[in-house]
């Protein structure tokens, strides 16, 4: 059963600054961005959610950005940031859920080092008998395959000259019509199923995105009325453009059709 | 394809900027007659609540409804915090034709700050008596404080 | 007896958040100088903080997320970052605060300097995050806070003319001579000291370390109900107190001495001997939770494991960052910066930040995904949208009115 089930889904409400869990609920980390790989003229497909301050970085921008992914690059193996393949992923809803249990992730890594190095040398830090590095045999511990130890979870099937892509390399970059008329930067990105995978299917940009990250835009947050009314103007203010209208995506831009952006409730979503 | 549309996030600048104008907010020099004149008052306006609240704390003293310690620690901070007045309007530069501000209000503080150096000491001493007369003293000195608010103030 | 036990994490969060360094000092303070013509904050205050307190609780019992984690979940990462970063430095300062305030009222009790009290203040402080049960430190410092109900035993002893005061408190008013902008800092800085932020933090992280679910929700709505109007009748007291002792004579009061002193005029030595007592279990109970909360914010933000005790092998970021705040926030206090203004300056801003931290957890209440039938009923709707604009319009005004009036 695929983890994913909201279709379309909107990655700044579904996915990302989302907590990430074990298998038992046990916090290990958020979503702080996404991979996507494109073959030829398909549409990117989502391969991978990120973690840690490599990643959050890459969010962020700017030179706090570097900084917060250059903490995260102070590991011993500066392989990327963790990652882990969306066909492990158990379940994407309020949270995202993993197949695996905490103590078979590779990640993440500085609690571990603090674990070991600073804290289990403090004088009264005896470990509880839940936590620790148990082998994960108990509780019959799922650990589906692909999600072994050492750093194979996810780092993502990198083969066949695929084009790779994060979110943070999409998200924020200004969107324009080939006329040249601007229609903001780049907010939202929403998936839909293409058989077993998840494939970029819109654009959403405008300042009016607000009204989505919060979850006012799809009818899950219904109140209170001052706040859907506030979000309902606000969702005027962005425009949804379907993948096949772009024409070019590069560093600096994304050109899309003339008259490609359409309102919400003109038929876009 | 590399990431673009970065933004600097957060506002800490502002907050520093904040920080840095609040700590020097009470301290700059006072230039015209005005700002010295309130100054004036706000002065003697500090030395009035805090001869108020010695008179509270002596007269719990007095009667035993405190402890010792207690009692010394509150005339500690109000002896700093006259000290403290005086000194920061004494050293003020004044501008011409203030003088006779500074000279109804500069003896002033210093007398408070003398009062409050001995209460200090008679309550270390635990010296109820000596305490009880300079309690008169004090409440005598916070009508002579009242007497030239009114006065500065005009 | 159980049920009663239960209480604590509400008489915690009241009498260690809500009768914080931040209270002792503020409610003194405008007591002795407006009267009781700024009780009406308190009202609004305790109003304010329940309900929120209650939504928060509920959004975590129910999803298991606590407020910062909220906060980053809808407002993204670069925005939480601004709130982290500000949530996180004003708790910070209000760390060093109460820590302060806890030697404070030692030195009170011993005339020894509270400089000398901090260290040592200090290493209990480490001791109880570290030894202690999130349990047994709730119960200790919520039953011996209580002893801070001396200062409504003082205010009844004192017999004031209640009619008075209640109209006083009824028809708020600017005293005459008082500049207004100054009486809006103070105003603001009262409701930033009763409704600081680390209180939604705290109660609804500490809900998530109780396990508490959808079934605790009595449990957790009575302690909303019991521990903040608890909370805001203490502070009412304090005001009370001060108002009677020193708002006729004119006496100010900006010091820990100050705010104990009323109780010794109206109690004598054991009203005197409680009070202390009182606030050094008010002051190490939110040196706790102020401590307790910055290392929340930032493990929720970044999605670290957290939790005190139980956890700790497995939530070891947290763990040392709280050694590491803590030791820091020592460290300023041993500056022998003044801690009242720190406080007040704190607890201002403090006001300021909340809109940040409240939106979020009035949409995820809203969120009928996440929160199926216990979302919020229009009555939590109305009262949560009321603080929400009151809380953006204080937040807009408190920057040019700190530069008017430069912090009171």
């Amino acid at each position: 059963m695929p983890a994913i089930t909201d279709d379309p889904l909107h990655v700044s409400l579904r996915l990302l600054d989302r907590r990430v869990v074990d298998v038992d609920g046990e916090p290990v980390g958020r979503v702080d961005d996404l991979a996507f790989e494109q073959d030829a003229d398909d549409a990117p497909r989502l391969v991978s959610i990120l973690m840690g301050p490599e990643a959050l970085g890459a969010r962020l921008g700017g030179v706090l950005g570097r900084v917060v992914a250059g903490a995260g690059r102070l590991r011993p193996d500066a392989a990327g940031p963790p990652e882990v393949a969306v066909t492990d992923l158990e379940e994407v809803d309020t949270e995202v859920r993993l197949a695996a249990h905490r103590d078979d992730l590779p990640f993440p890594r500085s609690e571990a080092w603090v674990r070991d190095h600073v804290i289990g040398r403090i004088p009264g830090a005896e470990r509880s008998s839940s936590g620790g590095k148990e082998p994960g045999g108990e509780a019959g511990v799922r650990q589906p395959p692909g999600t072994g130890r050492g750093g194979e979870v996810g780092r993502g099937p990198a083969d066949g000259g695929a084009r790779r892509l994060r979110a943070s390399d999409l998200l924020g970059t200004p969107v324009v019509e080939r006329s040249g008329r601007r229609l903001g930067r780049l907010r939202d990105l929403r998936l839909r199923a293409d058989g077993d995978v998840h494939r970029i299917d819109g654009l959403v940009t405008g300042r009016g995105v607000v009204a989505e990250r919060l979850g006012y835009a799809y009818g899950e947050v219904v109140g209170p009325a001052l706040l859907v009314a506030l979000m309902r103007r606000a969702e005027r203010r962005t425009s949804h453009i379907d993948w096949e209208d772009l024409v070019e995506l590069t560093a600096d831009r994304i050109v899309v059709r003339d008259g490609a952006a359409a309102r919400p409730g003109e038929g876009a979503t | 394809m590399t990431r673009s549309g970065r933004r600097t996030p957060g506002r800490p600048a502002v907050l520093l900027v904040l920080l840095t104008l609040l700590a020097t907010a009470c301290v700059g020099p006072a230039l015209r007659d005005d700002d010295y004149r309130r100054k004036a008052v706000a002065s003697l306006e500090q030395l009035e609540a805090t001869i108020a609240g010695t008179e509270v704390a002596l007269d719990a003293a007095i009667a035993g409804r405190s402890f010792a310690t207690s009692t010394a620690v509150t005339l500690r901070q109000h002896e700093e915090t006259v000290s403290w007045t005086h000194t920061a309007f004494a050293s003020r530069q004044p501008p011409p034709g203030t003088d006779a501000i500074r000279a109804a209000v500069v003896p002033l503080l210093a007398e408070a700050s003398a009062v409050m150096g001995d209460i200090r000491i008679a309550a270390n001493r635990t010296d109820v008596r000596r305490l009880a007369e300079l309690r008169g003293r004090l409440g005598e000195l916070g009508g002579r404080v009242e007497g030239s608010l009114r006065e500065v103030r005009r | 007896m159980k049920k009663l036990a239960s209480l604590t994490l509400g008489i915690l969060t009241a009498v260690g958040a809500f009768i914080d360094i931040g209270d002792l000092v503020t409610d003194a303070l405008v007591g002795a100088r407006y009267g009781l013509n700024l009780a009406w904050v308190t009202l609004l205050a305790v109003v304010g903080i329940a309900v929120y307190a209650e939504m928060a609780g509920r959004v975590a019992a129910v999803t298991g997320r606590p407020v910062f984690d909220l906060v980053r979940e809808r407002l993204g990462p670069r925005i939480a970052l601004v709130d982290l970063t500000a949530s996180f430095g004003l708790t910070g300062l209000l760390l060093v605060a109460e820590l302060a305030g806890v030697a404070l009222a030692i030195e009170l009790a011993t005339s020894v300097s509270y400089l000398a009290w901090i260290p040592l203040v200090t290493v209990l402080v480490f001791v109880l995050v570290w030894r202690v049960p999130f349990t047994g430190m709730e119960r200790t410092y919520g039953v011996l806070g209580l002893a801070m109900l001396v200062f409504v035993w003082a205010a009844v002893a004192l017999g004031p003319d209640w009619g008075a005061l209640l109209r006083d408190a009824a028809t708020p008013n600017v005293p005459a001579g008082e500049p207004v902008p100054t009486y809006v800092f103070y105003a603001i800085a009262l409701l930033g000291a009763q409704m600081t932020p680390y209180e939604v933090f705290f109660f609804s992280s500490g809900a998530v370390e109780h396990g508490w679910t959808a079934e605790n929700f009595l449990e957790m709505r009575m302690n909303v109900l019991v521990g903040f109007p608890l909370g805001g009748l203490l502070a009412l007291a304090i005001q009370v107190v001060a108002a009677v002792v020193f708002h006729p004579v004119g006496a100010e009061a900006e010091s820990v001495a100050m705010t104990a002193l009323p109780v010794s005029v109206a109690l004598g030595r054991v009203g005197l001997a409680l009070a202390i007592v009182g606030i050094v279990a008010a002051t190490i109970g939110a040196t706790l939770e102020t401590l307790m909360s910055t290392g929340y914010t930032v493990a929720q933000y970044f999605g670290w494991p957290w939790g005190k005790f139980e956890k700790r092998d497995r939530a070891s970021r947290f763990n040392l960052l709280l050694i590491v705040v803590l030791l820091a926030a020592a460290g300023v206090a041993l500056t022998t910066i003044d801690p009242i203004r720190l406080t007040i300056f704190a607890v201002f801003l403090g006001a300021a930040t909340l809109p940040f931290t409240y939106l979020p957890v009035l949409v995820v209440a809203n969120d009928v995904r996440a929160m199926g039938e216990h979302r919020n009923g229009r009555l939590a709707n109305s009262i949560g949208t009321f603080y929400l604009v009151l809380l953006t319009v204080v937040s807009l005004a408190a920057i040019p009115l700190l530069a008017i009036t430069t912090a009171g």
